[in-house]
């Protein structure tokens, strides 16, 4: 073989290697997205679910209240001078010794792109596992999915309130992404980014939190306290007029049902909001790697483990739907 | 400085207790009524902050005051007996964690 024909060889096969590896890479960031969309999928269903119940708990808190009518909210009597007033008030009533409460749960427009950022965010840690021991990682798939999932979460915001800050935030969260798109493919230039503005990905996860965390115990819980205290006023005011133990039997059931099912609800949001902090923990990791020096077996260890971390993070959003 | 979820963990906490209490049968029906009625009105409460916190950057000064009214109204809720006048002082408590907390929604 001639000089010429073998360097033209050679560089065929490095050309080939390279096509190769850049593959398998961004096949590794394509079944993080993947993974990250069907987790979000299944874990939706579970919130559809628990924004059903959060309904029915309201609904029962109307049927058990006489004096109460279904509206977007309710008046609330805040005095009950002989104890024997009902407990809302007629609509428009004008007496400021009252208080309101809304009967509409999380809006679902709200919750499905919360949860799709979550499984985005997951994917893109995911593909980001890998740099370090990539030549050319391929992460701009990752990235335009966390994009367009922002995207339309920033949509989505009119439908709740947020605080200033939690608004900053995600539009930083934005921006660090818009930034990092550019140095897809270049190794040394993501880890110094990852490393240098990753406070922008923690204050955006962190904002996520926030906002889980105020739902969860600002609505959910509250509903689900307003749902089992209703349904006792009621079973209670049906248990005096039977002294038939299966008929009484029977009248209680729902009180175990309700409590198991909004003990679920409540269950799902402290679940997701946990994995939303080991994100934080496989964050942290890959921002101090880019720090170490470390050696090449290490690389590939360090790499597996984070890496397995996310796919267990993926696993168990997806495996929220399962508490129902 | 306190944070607003940890004004919403008290709160939910608080009304908690008071529906518990409401559903305590040795107390008259109309002390039951009247603690199931402030369980109702911090539940509105706790709802109208988790959708207008007025403040609420993560950690604010603002949110000292309704958290210690709660911690005070917790206090005094988890003490009480059916005597009347700890059942007044209770109500009295409740209803300045619930201003408190109003204090802090924007309308």
């Amino acid at each position: 073989m001639d000089f010429h024909r073998r360097a033209t060889v050679l560089i065929c096969a490095i050309a080939l290697s390279s096509c190769g590896a850049q593959k398998i890479l961004v096949e590794d960031t394509r079944s993080f997205v993947a993974a990250g969309r069907t987790a979000t999928a299944s874990a939706t269903q579970f919130f559809v679910e628990a924004r059903y119940r959060q309904l029915e708990a309201n609904i029962l808190l109307i049927a058990a209240e006489p004096s109460c009518e279904w509206g977007t909210t309710i008046l609330l009597r805040k005095n009950f001078p002989t104890g024997r007033e009902g407990l809302c008030l007629p609509a428009g009533s004008k007496s400021a010794d009252n208080g309101t409460y809304s009967l509409e749960p999380i809006p679902l427009g709200a919750i499905k792109p919360s949860l799709a950022l979550i499984g985005a965010l997951s994917a893109y840690l995911g593909a980001l596992s890998k740099v370090s021991n990539s030549y050319e990682p391929q992460i701009g798939p990752a990235i335009d999915n966390v994009i367009e999932k922002l995207s339309l979460f920033k949509k989505a915001e009119a439908l709740f309130t947020r605080t200033e800050p939690q608004k900053a935030a995600i539009v930083g969260l934005l921006e660090y992404f818009n930034e990092l798109r550019v140095y897809d493919g270049q190794a040394k230039q993501i880890r110094d980014y990852v490393n240098k503005n990753g406070n922008k990905f923690e204050d955006g996860r962190a904002a996520l939190v926030e906002i889980l965390q105020n739902w969860n115990v600002g609505i959910v819980d509250t509903s689900a306290q307003l749902a089992k205290d209703s349904l006792i006023q009621g079973v209670n005011r049906s248990l005096r007029r039977t002294t038939d133990f299966n008929r009484r039997r029977k009248l209680l059931e729902p009180i175990t049902e309700i409590i198991i099912e909004q003990q679920s609800a409540k269950e799902g949001f402290s679940n997701v909001i946990e994995l939303l902090n080991e994100l934080q923990t496989v964050h942290n990791h890959l921002r101090d790697f880019a720090n170490k020096k470390y050696t090449a077996e290490d690389k590939i260890r360090i790499e597996r483990e984070n890496s397995a971390q996310i796919w267990e993070i993926i696993s168990r959003l997806g495996a929220v739907a399962k508490a129902f | 400085m306190a944070k607003l979820i940890e004004v919403l963990e008290g709160a939910s906490g608080l009304s908690q207790l008071l529906f518990n209490k409401a559903g305590n049968a040795t107390f008259p029906v109309k002390v039951q009524a009247a603690l199931r009625s402030d369980a109702i009105m911090i539940v509105s409460a706790t709802q109208a902050l988790t959708q207008r916190p007025l403040f609420g950057n993560g950690a604010d000064p603002q949110y000292a005051s309704p958290l210690a009214e709660i911690a005070q109204a917790t206090k005094a809720v988890s003490a009480l007996t059916n005597a009347s006048s700890a059942v007044n002082s209770a109500r009295l408590e409740v209803v300045q964690a619930k201003e408190a907390m109003t204090a802090v929604t924007a309308h």
